[in-house]
């Protein structure tokens, strides 16, 4: 059930009881966490919280708590399962889920009670969901029922009720299958919507205890979801906007020169900032050769573009020197100007959309970050290969880790995962030039199939979801651009599909897919072409992660598989 | 010299005054209380002497030299063994009735003893103040909050709290609970606060 009032309805009803909160392992999650604790922490709300990185962990999870907890918080999880079904919960239990996958399971949006949606109360998300007439109908059962008796009936009897039975029969037929066509409409592409963060803010808002902190976590959220490609530019753009208005809010008391705060305080700027990875923590020649926009567009992987690259810089006017040096030993004229040059010469590269809607966050004098470098921080936490064992699970303590980097931008959890995004990218990179030179992408018609080898060097990476799906981006992005003019207009309207291996031991690898480059809503659609593919073809597989398109199996039905997706998509 | 091992006593105790309860040094107090018999032994020859042939004065400084190194001997054991148990006494109202292993080890036998009846009797007193007694080796500074966050750093099952509920405690799970219920485990090191 959707609920009108989340103050009245969700944060009223669950004061003085325990809460348990079930936080899903991606960033824009662990900020709604994060928003939803300090909002706890002011009323006294006890709470427990639980990261759960798959649907079976839901339900493991589910089922150890459910003697202590009768409130039950789900953050990033559970809108698009029918959670009645899963975990068959007493009647006492309550969900309450924000989460913003879609599209949104039927039966959790139309039950009465039990089972209560937070959402951002967008026309077009709402528009989306089919009328309850049309997926409902009350008589459905009283008709099963009659038909039952019809057959202990007398035959005689029978016929004269044949004509209205038969009518009632066909337009029955009818209805369910517009019912069928609507369903497999609605359930075709799987998408996000308004991120659990910028929900959970809504909801500090509303009861006024929002202030700096909380509108930083609400920022990162929506900055992971625009950087791992989950939403367009547009919605992006939206979403920026309307946290800028809050910003303003909260921070036009100390503008003027009197009562400014101390430096010590957290300070949030809004800016236009390059769509660079990282870059002020890291040279900007690294940052340049990482960054998705860059990277395709220079085709860095091949020497030609690495010319490309010196010249830009060259046309910039900054010397090699300083731009391998570190950012913040880099000169201060130069770093002062530094987006004005680029900008400049961006444009005679015929790079685009190389600056983006920002923010940053300035605590003391030395700890300045940005949102989308927090961002890659704190995925890299949460995705720590050192942290894996052999099984691909983990104990947990990334959660742990992740939610310490986000507490503070000071905190030394961050700068740790810096470090180690910068590894990530260069796995990324080093992929990404190795994949085009040797022609690893290939064409299967519908879409793109690529596949990570198990003996590749990098391979641990790219068994976690949310960097395989970026890693995919970024390939997917420098092939289209590494192709000719006439293959590019094909290729950019083909979506992309891979393949890495998860559990070696096991045989078991994990295959994702994302939509294609010229299609900026961001749908995705092999959800349901995953599902059907493995039904038809039997295969062993096991749609274990919240994302649809994101799925596990073994690696012997892998061909087979996808020949069956082949056949699904044409 | 004389007093220079119960010095050596003094300074033991001094160097680790900060860290945890040292080992008993059983073997230097045994060295010191020897170091006394034995000057009080010379004495007793030398005094006996001065009785009986008072014209002699010559071995009276000795005595007196004697006597005062005893006397700084017997304060130095007894500051040695009283800031040990004043330490002890700390330790049960920072750990609570069970000292870990570790300590319990560094301790005499005649201290353990000492330690079960401070114990005793800490727990009668606290069993007389007002109805159902009260605890007060909880909250020595008032808290901040009712409240706080932990994590939890192993599996312990449930934990059930003072209204009833239950709460399981599974590894790195956060939970958020009244100080009073959890800081014991804190001690033990089930859980840990979250700043």
């Amino acid at each position: 059930m959707l609920l009108t009032d989340p103050v009245k309805d969700f944060f009223h009803k669950i004061v003085h009881q325990r809460v348990l909160v079930m936080v899903a392992l991606d960033v824009d999650a662990l900020c709604a966490c994060k928003i939803l604790q300090s909002l706890f922490r002011c009323d006294n709300i006890q709470y427990t919280l639980v990261p759960v990185s798959k649907k079976s962990d839901l339900v493991r999870e589910y089922e150890e708590h459910k003697e202590q907890n009768k409130h039950i918080i789900l953050l990033n999880c559970g809108a698009n399962i029918d959670l009645l079904n899963t975990l068959d919960p007493s009647e006492d239990v309550t969900f309450y889920v924000i989460d913003s996958h879609r599209p949104i399971d039927l039966v959790n949006f139309y039950c009465e009670r039990q089972v209560y949606l937070i959402l951002k109360h967008n026309q077009q998300e709402i528009d989306a969901i089919p009328d309850y007439d049309v997926i409902y109908r009350e008589y459905d059962s009283d008709e099963e029922e009659s038909e039952g008796d019809d057959d202990t009936e007398q035959v005689s009897k029978r016929r004269r009720f044949d004509e209205a039975s038969l009518m009632r029969k066909k337009e029955r037929r009818e209805w369910e299958e517009r019912r069928k066509e609507i369903i497999f409409d609605y359930e075709e592409f799987s998408y996000y919507g308004t991120c659990a963060s910028l929900i959970v803010y809504d909801l500090a808002w509303r009861m006024s205890k929002d202030n700096n902190e909380l509108l930083w976590w609400a920022i990162a959220g929506v900055t992971d979801q625009f950087q791992n490609k989950r939403i367009g530019r547009d919605r992006y753009v939206t979403g920026v906007l309307e946290l800028q208005g809050h910003m303003s809010r909260l921070n036009h008391a100390n503008e003027d020169e009197d009562n400014s705060k101390s430096i010590d305080c957290m300070r949030i700027n809004f800016e236009h900032d390059l769509d660079l990875a990282l870059y002020r923590h890291w040279s900007l020649f690294e940052s340049l050769c990482h960054s998705i926009s860059t990277v395709s567009a220079f085709k860095v992987w091949t020497n030609i573009g690495m010319k490309k690259l010196h010249q830009f810089l060259a046309e910039m006017g900054i010397p090699l020197t300083q731009c391998k040096q570190n950012y913040e030993f880099m000169d201060t004229k130069m770093r002062d100007n530094l987006q004005t040059l680029v900008e400049e010469s961006a444009l005679k590269f015929g790079l685009k959309n190389l600056k983006f809607q920002s923010f940053s966050a300035q605590y003391g004098f030395n700890h300045k970050i940005c949102a989308s470098d927090a961002v890659y921080s704190v995925n890299a936490l949460l995705e720590n290969i050192k942290l894996t064992d052999t099984n691909g699970m983990t104990d947990k303590s990334n959660f742990v880790d992740a939610l310490e980097g986000l507490s503070r931008i000071s905190a030394p959890k961050m700068k740790e995962g810096l470090e180690l995004a910068k590894l990530q990218l260069q796995a990324i990179r080093n992929n990404v030039g190795t994949f085009i030179d040797v022609g690893q992408v290939l064409s299967y018609g519908p879409f793109l199939y690529t596949s990570i080898k198990e003996g590749s060097p990098d391979y641990k990476y790219f068994s976690h979801p949310t960097h395989l799906n970026l890693f995919s981006h970024y390939l997917l992005q420098s092939y289209v651009r590494s192709l000719g003019k006439s293959k590019r207009e094909k290729a950019i309207h083909l979506p992309l599909v891979i393949c890495a291996p998860c559990d070696i031991e096991e045989g078991i690898s994990i295959i994702a897919g994302i939509p294609p480059l010229a299609d900026d809503s961001r749908k995705n659609l092999f959800g349901n072409a995953f599902i059907h593919a493995a039904e038809r073809t039997k295969s062993r597989t096991s749609h274990d992660y919240f994302d649809s398109s994101i799925i596990t199996m073994k690696n012997e039905d892998r061909s087979k598989f996808i020949d069956a997706l082949i056949t699904i998509m044409t | 010299m004389f007093g220079e091992k119960a010095l050596e006593l003094i300074r033991e105790f001094n160097r680790n005054k900060d860290g945890n309860l040292g080992p008993y040094n059983e073997d230097g107090v045994r060295q010191v209380l020897e170091e006394m018999q034995v000057l009080y032994e010379a004495n007793q020859n030398d005094v006996a002497q001065l009785v009986q042939d008072t014209s002699d004065q010559t071995s009276l400084t000795a005595v007196q030299i004697r006597h005062d190194s005893l006397q700084r001997n017997k304060r130095c054991l007894l500051a040695y063994l009283y800031n040990r148990l004043a330490k002890i006494r700390s330790l049960r109202w920072e750990f609570g009735s069970v000292l870990p292993p570790d300590i319990k080890n560094n301790m005499s036998e005649k201290e353990v003893q000492w330690f079960t009846r401070y114990n005793r009797s800490l727990a009668n007193y606290m069993r007389s103040l007002g109805p159902g007694g009260l605890d007060l080796t909880q909250d020595l500074q008032p808290p901040q909050n009712v409240y706080i966050e932990v994590r939890c750093v192993e599996d312990r099952g449930e934990l059930e709290l003072n209204d009833g509920s239950k709460v399981l405690l599974k590894k790195n799970s956060l939970h958020y609970l009244p100080r009073s219920q959890c800081e014991h485990l804190i001690r033990q090191g089930v859980l840990k606060h979250i700043t």
